[in-house]
This record gives C-alpha cells, structure tokens and sequence, in this order.
C-alpha cells in the first residue's frame, strides 16, 4: 500500500534513515492513514540520531529499575523479577480508527457478558441451537457449580482485554482475555516515561489521557454494590509478591485507594467475607480478585489450592459479597467458543459485528480437522485454554518433527485445538541492536464494564523484539509500547 | 529559646512549605497538560491563583493573553515575585543560614543547594528538562524535611519549624478550598476529575483520598481537606497539630493561650463542604476567614512574645 509518506520512506531521515520496510506487513508509522499528527510525530523523532536516542533508551530502562516496574517469569528460577522491555517509539492510532475500535469493543463486551448470564442462567443460545451444546459445556473455563448465580448487575466482565491485530489496514480481533487480564498498569507507567522524556510532541499533538483508570475501575465496581451499604470495602486479592503480575497488582490496589490483601488475611464467617486488621474483623463487600477462578475456594474447586479463601464461593453464591471479574469468565473467552463470537452478537443484540476478527476453525469440527492435518505448515495452531503465547505453533516456522508431534496432539484431544490462518502482524519502528527496525506488534485496549462499557482510550501495545518473531508475550521475550490515540483533527 | 532563632526557624519552615506546594503544583501541572484534556483550558488560572499573585502578574506584564511560558517563568524566576521557587528558597536559605548553628548539617546542606541549584539553572529551562527540574527541587526539600525528623532534637525550635510548615499548610489548603468555585465552572465530571486529580496530587494527598473515598466527588473532596484528622494536608490535622506543638513549646506558659486554635477545629468539624463550594461569600465562609486571621495574630503576638521572653 502507497502512502503520502511512502516517498519520505526513500529518503529517510535522523532516526528513520536506514530504517526499512517490512515486506508484506503493514507500518503503522509510514504506510498509515494520512494524519497530520502523525506527520508531526514523525517529523519530531526524525530529528534524532540514534547516537541521541539510545541514552534516551537506557535512560527508560533506568526509570522502570528505580521504579521497580517489573514482572515475574515463572520459568526462570524463583520467579525472577525483570524490568518488561520498553520501547520509546509510540504506536500511533488516529481518532477515526478510535472510534471504530472503541464501538467495536463496547458491542463485544456488551454480547459476551449476555452469553455469560445465559450459560449460567437459561441456556437459551444453546436451546436454540446457535452454539453447539457439547461444545460450550466441554470448555474448561465453564463451571457447572455456578450455575444459576447471576452476579449483581448482570455484570461477569467487569475488566477485560481485547487482543487486537492489524493485517492491512484494519483492526481485527485475535483473542479475548475475560478472566484476569493483565498489563494496564505497564500501560499507565508507559505513558508517565514518554511524557517524561519526550514532553515537547505531548505540546504538538494531542493524546488522549489514560490516567483515569484507576479511577473509572473503583467508579465502576461501586456502582454495581446495593445502595443499603454503609461504607463498603473493595480489596484487591493478589496471590502474592511471586506472581508474575505482582506489579500491577500493588499499582492499582495504591492507585485505587483499596488494600491490597492476600488469601489468608480473608476469611469467611456466616456466609461473609472479612478482612483481618489490628482491630478485628471487618467487613469486606467487594473483591477485585487477581487469582485464578480454580484457586480461589478450596472447598469448591482445587482442593490442593494454597492461594484460596475457604468458602468464599458460598458468600458469593449467597450474594454477601462481589468478585470482579465473575466466576466462570473462561467459557467466553476459550478460543474453541472464539469462531463463534459473531453469532454471539448478532443472537444477543441483533447487530453485525462491527470489529471483525481472524477466520478460525475448530479442530472439533471433522471436515475442519481434516483440512488442517493436511495443512499444518500453513496455520497457527492454539491450545484453546492457554494464554502467554504458551502452546502456539506457527506452522511457517515449525519443523518437520514438531508439526508431527502437533498432529498426533491434535487427533488424540481435537477439541483442545484452533487453527487460524498465519497473519501479518503490522510493524512499528522499533529499536533493537542499536537499530530501528521494524517489528510486529499487537494491542490491548482494556474495558471496564459497570453500568455500561468504558474502553481506556489507549493500551498496551506488545511488540515482538526478535526479527520475523510474531509473539509479543512478555514472558516469551516481547517488549511494549506506549499506544498513542491522537485526538480529533 | 533565642528569639532570633524562633523568629527565623519559623518562617525558614514557612517559605520551604510554599516553595514544596509551589513546586508540586507546577510538577503535577506539566505532567497533566500532556494529556488532551479539559484541563488545557484552565490550567493558566489554576496556577495563577493558587500563587495567590495573580495581581502581581498582570500588573508586571499587563498582557491581553496570558501566556503559560510567561507563567511559568513568573512562578519559577521572577525576582521581584516574593512567591517565585527562586524567591522562596532564596528566603528560606537566608533564614537557614541565620540559625546554621541549630539546623542540622544536613539540613543546611540541602537547602543551600537547593538556592545554589535555582541559582545556575537556566531560566528557560526547556519542555525537555523540567521533570527532572522539578524532580530535584522536590527531592532536596523532602530530603531537608527528612533530615529534621530525623535528627533534629525536640526543642523549641523544633516545634516551632514544624509549626511554620503546618500553618503554612493550612493556609495554602484553606485559600484552595476557597478558590474551586472559580475553577470548576462547570460540573462535567471529565474537567472535575482532572482538576480535583491535579489539587490532590499538588497537596500529596492522593493516595491518602483514594483510601479515604470512593470517588472524585466536589462534597467530598471538601470534606477530606476539611475534616479529615488523619490526612497530613487536611485543616484538622494541621491545626490540632499546631496546638500541640505549642503545648510543647517550654515557654508556652508565657505565650497567649491558643484557644482560637480550638475554637477552629471545634468550628471546622460542624463547616459544611457546601460552604465552600458556594462562589457567593457566605456565613460559614466569613467565619472561617476570620478564626484563621486570629490564628495568624496569635502566632505573630507569639513570635513578638517569645522576644521579651
């Protein structure tokens, strides 16, 4: 695709003037839609040397250490703390590509909590046959002994991440995360570093703010409590400084004013749940729990669990106290369920999808199976109850052995796997090995639902470092960005 | 207790209180204007009126519109602003120096480079440095302030510095409670967030708010500065704080008795955060302008006492 910047390309410029195109993918800073601030960013990152923009670089790496802004990998040992890899160069969105996004998202929410209440409530998409039943009941996400308990408000997601990707020019969804999402606090810090270091384009370009999350989260999570309590407390339950998102979890408990608690200062009596302090018990109405559903009750679900509370599954049930997210998320966001999303939204709100998403096809399915196995090298093969990029075989990139050893997995559990067409994740300027080059990346906006949906007008933009790498997960060697909306012209 | 060094300890405490609140401001401010936001509109008058000399600037430059730049070099540099950052620790360090012999070295040390670091930056600083600019200052000042809890000793002149940075406290916070009014025309809560945000982060109460309450409501906000007897920022706090300070003062059998503070925090508990959400002057509102007045005269009957002491 020729731009109005494709010219600027070959004669490049400062930090851009060795930087070439990615074949075959699509650059979200020199192949974008036209945009007069998106002129400006680039105009202002040209002016660059690379021999002025690495201390820039080191100087961010040194921020996020003296800040302790850091996540655990769980394969290395202990769970060792490392500072997420930033990049400096923003991914720019224009507004007008915004505002789809933006409305696409809020439909998708909106449809995904209605499947919600009906799986656990009357099954009626399943009575009318418009998702197969063995299918959504089979999915591990799906918790029979929470049917019938509908959450106040109606509300399963109160905080999810939609994995958005750009093949071409069109943002298309690649994945829901409904369960415990993660990484809006590297999206707040992100932003506080690029306005540190780079205050003089926030003066030339409007970019909408993000520094209200925290604030819309509580907002949200409050208006979902009966207005008959006095004083209710929300708590952020963390499973504890060794989780990989410990971080963020830390952040937004400071940042929403709330205690940040582990599972053994709760406890539950008469069918409530309360906080142990210095001065006895006291009440607890709301959690904003960041553990996993099956480690939250070991009376319930794992009995070997030592992150959960016992009997916090009969408050719930009771309605004596709040979880956000829901229990029992995972079915709606099992990728096994993800081909079926646009049904989904047509069935609960009778509109057309508005976002599009990646042709997918379920190795449960025979005739789709059939075609797949023969074709291994030319899919992206996905475990459906997996995230971090765990289990994910690129076909391209696989060999011989492994794409056998895929197949034999696939005919033996078929309804464990996905396969989706390989995309062309779109790039972005990006420094590695003391170069800009360019990068796949994908986005993460997040949206909390309350009353009604609010999408955080930015995200986390993951970036794979390594060349002809399509996996962004940070706990797989990607990096971030700061997500830059701009605002209207 | 020599009078010169009462006299000097607290108004060294005062100017190093305002030049803090200034600095935050002017810090939380730069940070905010980035984001495209309603904030963009305001944030001229903002500063300008919690420097409380906004008369001073238009009489100084007399210009048709007000320019951020031209702001912020009032507010950082100008000499002849007594409430400039430069003013303030140029004053502060003055008061330092005339009682070196009772502040810790360390103290001193900060405060001096604080002025030494004012003096040699240079005055147009640019977009690019002043988040480090502002990082500084507020560094070396809270270092300072560490340093006199840390290791000062419980004298009179201890309480007495305290009590300049808690007064000064309670009337920075005081004159913005009374200036919402003029910076929330209008109750859009996107504008109201970002104000209220950028007040809270100005007076370093943030966290200890969101602790404190649900949400970034006006009636609560109030209510936090007001009444509230554990926030470090709130009038409460600051003035049941200055009461105690003087019991401790060795010589406070000889000093006028601070009734009036009592009176206050006995009055400022039954203040209705409404008061000051009102932009018309109101009963409440005169009231609580004129504890504070005798307040301000007690303390400096005091000062004037502590030299016949």
């Amino acid at each position: 695709m020729t731009s109005f910047f494709t010219e600027q390309i070959h004669l490049g410029r400062g930090l851009f003037k060795d930087y070439e195109l990615q074949p075959g993918t699509f650059d979200e800073f020199f192949e974008a839609e036209e945009n007069i601030f998106l002129q400006k960013i680039i105009h202002y990152f040209e002016k660059y040397s690379l021999e002025r923009f690495m201390p820039l670089h080191e100087k961010a790496f040194q921020l996020f250490r003296q800040r302790g802004i850091t996540f655990n990998v769980y394969k290395e040992q202990c769970g060792q703390e490392k500072i997420f890899p930033f990049d400096l160069l923003p991914r720019p969105i224009v507004y007008d590509q915004w505002l789809t996004i933006q409305k696409g998202l809020a439909q998708r929410i909106l449809a995904l909590n209605a499947f919600l209440q009906d799986i656990y409530g009357e099954q009626k998409i399943l009575k009318d046959k418009v998702l197969d039943r063995e299918l959504v009941l089979s999915a591990k996400g799906y918790l029979p002994k929470l049917q019938g308990i509908t959450p106040p408000g109606g509300v399963y997601i109160h905080v999810s991440g939609i994995d958005l990707i750009r093949d071409g020019s069109s943002f298309a969804v690649l994945e829901d995360n409904l369960k415990v999402p993660s990484g809006v606090s590297y999206v707040l810090e992100n932003r506080r570093i690029t306005k540190q270091l780079f205050p003089e384009i926030f003066a030339q370009v409007p970019v909408l703010g993000i520094n209200d999350y925290p604030a819309q989260l509580k907002k949200a999570l409050y208006a979902l409590l009966p207005e008959s309590y006095e004083d209710p407390l929300l708590v952020l339950l963390t499973p504890g400084p060794y989780n990989s998102a410990y971080y963020e979890h830390l952040y937004l408990a400071k940042r929403m004013g709330c205690p940040l608690v582990r599972n053994q200062e709760l406890v539950v009596e008469n069918g409530k749940v309360y906080l142990k302090t210095l001065s006895g018990l006291k009440r607890v109405h709301m959690i904003y729990r960041r553990t996993d559903d099956e480690y939250l009750d070991p009376t319930v679900f794992k009995p070997d669990s030592c992150l959960g509370v016992p009997g916090l599954i009969d408050a719930y049930r009771r309605g004596n106290v709040v979880l956000a997210n829901a229990l029992g998320n995972g079915v709606a966001d099992d990728k096994a369920i993800y081909p079926f999303v646009p049904q989904i939204i047509r069935y609960f709100l009778g509109e057309d999808p508005i976002l599009p998403q990646i042709e997918t096809y379920s190795c449960a399915d025979p005739s789709s199976r059939e075609q797949i196995l023969a074709n291994l090298s030319s899919y992206v093969i996905k475990i459906v109850n997996q995230s971090g990029g765990n289990g994910i075989l690129i076909g391209e990139q696989a060999t011989r052995q492994q794409l056998k050893e895929m197949g034999e997995r696939i005919k033996a559990n078929p309804r464990d796997y996905i396969a989706q067409p390989l995309k062309q994740l779109s790039t972005c300027p990006t420094l590695h090995n003391g170069k800009i080059c360019p990068r796949r990346i994908d986005f993460r906006p997040f949206i909390i639902y309350g009353q009604t949906p609010w999408v955080l007008p930015g995200g986390l933009t993951r970036v794979a470092l390594l060349k002809d790498s399509y996996i962004v997960n940070s706990c797989q060697g990607g990096g971030s960005k700061d997500t830059w909306v701009l605002g209207p012209i | 207790m020599i009078p010169r060094i009462a006299d000097h300890s607290f108004w060294m405490f005062r100017y190093l209180e305002r030049g803090e609140i200034l600095a935050r401001l002017l810090s939380a401010t730069h940070l905010a204007e980035m984001d495209f936001n309603s904030l963009s509109e305001r944030k001229e008058l903002i500063l300008l009126t919690l420097s409380q000399e906004k008369n001073l600037f238009l009489k100084l430059y007399n210009v048709k519109a007000i320019d951020i730049e031209l702001i912020l070099y009032f507010l950082i540099w100008q000499e002849l602003n007594p409430n400039s950052l430069s003013s303030l620790f140029k004053s502060a360090r003055q008061n330092a120096q005339l009682i070196r012999e009772v502040i810790s070295e360390q103290m001193w040390r900060e405060i001096n480079a604080l002025y030494l670091y004012l003096g040699k930056s240079p005055q147009d600083t640019s977009m690019h440095e002043r988040h480090d600019f502002y990082a500084y200052i507020l560094g070396k000042i809270l270092r300072c302030k560490g340093h006199f809890y840390n290791s000062l000793h419980r004298d009179d002149y201890f309480y007495l510095m305290e009590i300049g940075s808690l007064y000064e406290r309670v009337m920075q916070v005081y004159h913005m409670l009374n200036s919402l009014p003029l910076f929330l025309t209008d109750k859009e809560s996107e504008a109201q967030f970002e104000i209220l945000n950028l007040l809270l982060e100005c007076f370093a109460s943030t966290e200890n708010y969101l602790k404190w309450e649900a949400g970034f409501q006006l009636e609560a906000f109030v209510e936090f500065f007001l009444q509230d007897k554990s926030s470090p920022y709130s009038l409460q706090y600051g003035l049941n704080k200055i009461a105690q300070n003087f019991a401790s003062l060795s010589t406070h059998s000889k000093l006028p008795k601070p009734d009036i503070i009592f009176e206050t925090t006995e009055y400022l508990s039954n203040v209705l955060p409404a008061t000051f959400l009102d932009p018309n002057e109101n009963e409440q509102k005169q009231t609580m302008r004129e504890l504070l007045n005798q307040i301000n005269s007690t303390l400096q009957t005091s000062l004037s006492e502590l030299s016949v002491v």
